[in-house]
């Protein structure tokens, strides 16, 4: 009987100290193994995506996580207790987003830098040529730290580009049409929108 | 006397009249096509206008450019183009049955063009955008030297249209008496298809200016400045590949 109530009262933290796979959809492994709805996602798990690859993982630290095609995600800390996760975006690109309604901290680490936020959303992605960083933000404002240590704050409707150093932060209008959607029951979570548009920078397109 | 006198002055105006342009205004329409590829750096392009004019012969022009990005905010650029159907002073001839505008539908025009560009953030952080370009054209068919300062805004704040607003002002170097041989001013709603196709409506009012032929004022000696309004609606289309 005592054991019984030992694991009730284990049961649903054992459940906080992992994430939860809310969308699965074609090819996606979590540490080499196929997950499905529902697999759970612990620290240090590396999770990646081939052509046609989309996952979408939700934490009780009040962080989501939707990995596009063609990229590779590390959960790199993960503490409910504090309700802070910390991912590494090894390649491709992700959305993230902090639930304001949990008072946690969400970070995010590049080759070129990390980014961090609370009550927001935003995307990261490595350029085609992997020499840099796009991140733009879709709500709430987020901190970026490059290699030089400098910190820029980058607010909605944003985007920045990290490489060597970071941009000066740009509105970018067109990131609006990336799918920012984070709940399978919204619609399509696939990201269609190209990467390469969201970077262009409005003061060099040509319209005559 | 003074009644024939007077007359004579009616006579007097009433035929110089005839040796001049009627001022006046012209609804025109307008296609306009850019095609526009990029390398880093480098942009080539091609751009085609058709106009259907009221008042003027209809015109078409094309041109064929390069444009190189110094920095975020400066560009330079050359083209060729040519076009057909412009009009000059000197098209205001009188062949023998009358004072009248040549007919220059099928005459072919050479244009050459060098600018420099500036292009800034003006508030917003990238919402509002100023441009600021200036052109120097020469047309090689009747060595007309041309500077065009270019003026324009554009407003990015929604994500699928850009609002564009914008000045030209054509100042003559070598030829026309007036200060400004044209002033346009120009808006266009781009709706943003996809990241290769851009396309939406246009809309121009301008103001042109013609004055008499070295030719005519040789053989009259009359002056004029004859102006044509014009409203113009149309169809833009950029293709950035």
């Amino acid at each position: 009987m005592k054991l019984l109530i030992l694991l009730f009262l284990f049961l649903p933290s054992l459940s906080f100290a992992s994430g939860k796979v809310l969308f699965v959809k074609g090819n996606v492994m979590i540490n080499k193994l196929k997950p499905k709805k529902g697999s759970t996602v612990k620290e240090g798990d590396i999770i990646s995506t081939t052509k046609d690859g989309l996952i979408l993982v939700k934490f009780a630290s009040g962080s989501t996580l939707k990995v596009n095609k063609e990229s590779e995600v590390k959960v790199q800390l993960y503490k409910p207790e504090n309700k802070s996760t910390l991912f590494t975006l090894i390649k491709g690109s992700g959305f993230f987003r902090q639930d304001p309604k949990v008072k946690g901290k969400l970070n995010v680490k590049t080759r070129f830098g990390a980014m961090g936020v609370r009550g927001t959303q935003f995307f990261v992605s490595y350029g085609a040529q992997k020499k840099d960083v796009f991140m733009c933000v879709n709500k709430g404002s987020v901190w970026v730290k490059d290699k030089t240590k400098k910190v820029t704050a980058v607010n909605e409707g944003e985007g920045v580009v990290v490489g060597k150093s970071t941009s000066k932060p740009q509105f970018l209008p067109w990131t609006k049409n990336l799918n920012w959607r984070l709940d399978p029951n919204e619609g399509n979570l696939e990201n269609s929108a190209k990467i390469e548009e969201s970077y262009k920078n409005p003061l060099r397109q040509d319209y005559d | 006397m003074i009644k024939i006198f007077f007359l004579f002055i009616l006579c007097g105006s009433l035929i110089a009249n005839d040796k001049i342009p009627q001022d006046g205004t012209s609804f025109d329409q307008s296609i306009d096509l850019f095609f526009n590829k990029r390398v880093r750096a480098h942009a080539f392009n091609f751009s085609t206008q058709f106009l259907k004019q009221d008042k003027q012969n209809n015109r078409r022009e094309f041109h064929l450019g390069y444009r190189y990005q110094i920095n975020n905010h400066w560009k330079v650029g050359v083209s060729y183009g040519v076009g057909y159907g412009l009009r000059h002073n000197e098209d205001w001839i009188n062949p023998g049955n009358g004072w009248q505008w040549l007919d220059t539908s099928d005459r072919k025009e050479e244009l050459l063009r060098v600018f420099a560009q500036h292009k800034t953030n003006i508030f917003g952080k990238g919402k509002f955008i100023l441009k600021n370009r200036l052109t120097v054209q020469r047309n090689t068919f009747n060595t007309q030297d041309l500077l065009i300062y270019r003026i324009g805004v554009f407003n990015l704040s929604f994500p699928q249209w850009t609002f564009l607003h914008q000045f030209d002002f054509f100042i003559p170097l070598n030829f026309n008496r007036s200060k400004l041989s044209e002033l346009w001013h120009y808006s266009s709603f781009m709706y943003r298809y996809n990241g290769h196709v851009m396309f939406g409506p246009t809309f121009s009012a301008a103001l042109m200016k013609w004055n008499e032929s070295i030719a005519m004022k040789g053989r009259t000696g009359l002056e004029f400045t004859h102006e044509l309004t014009i409203f113009r609606l149309g169809m833009g289309f950029i293709f950035n590949f």
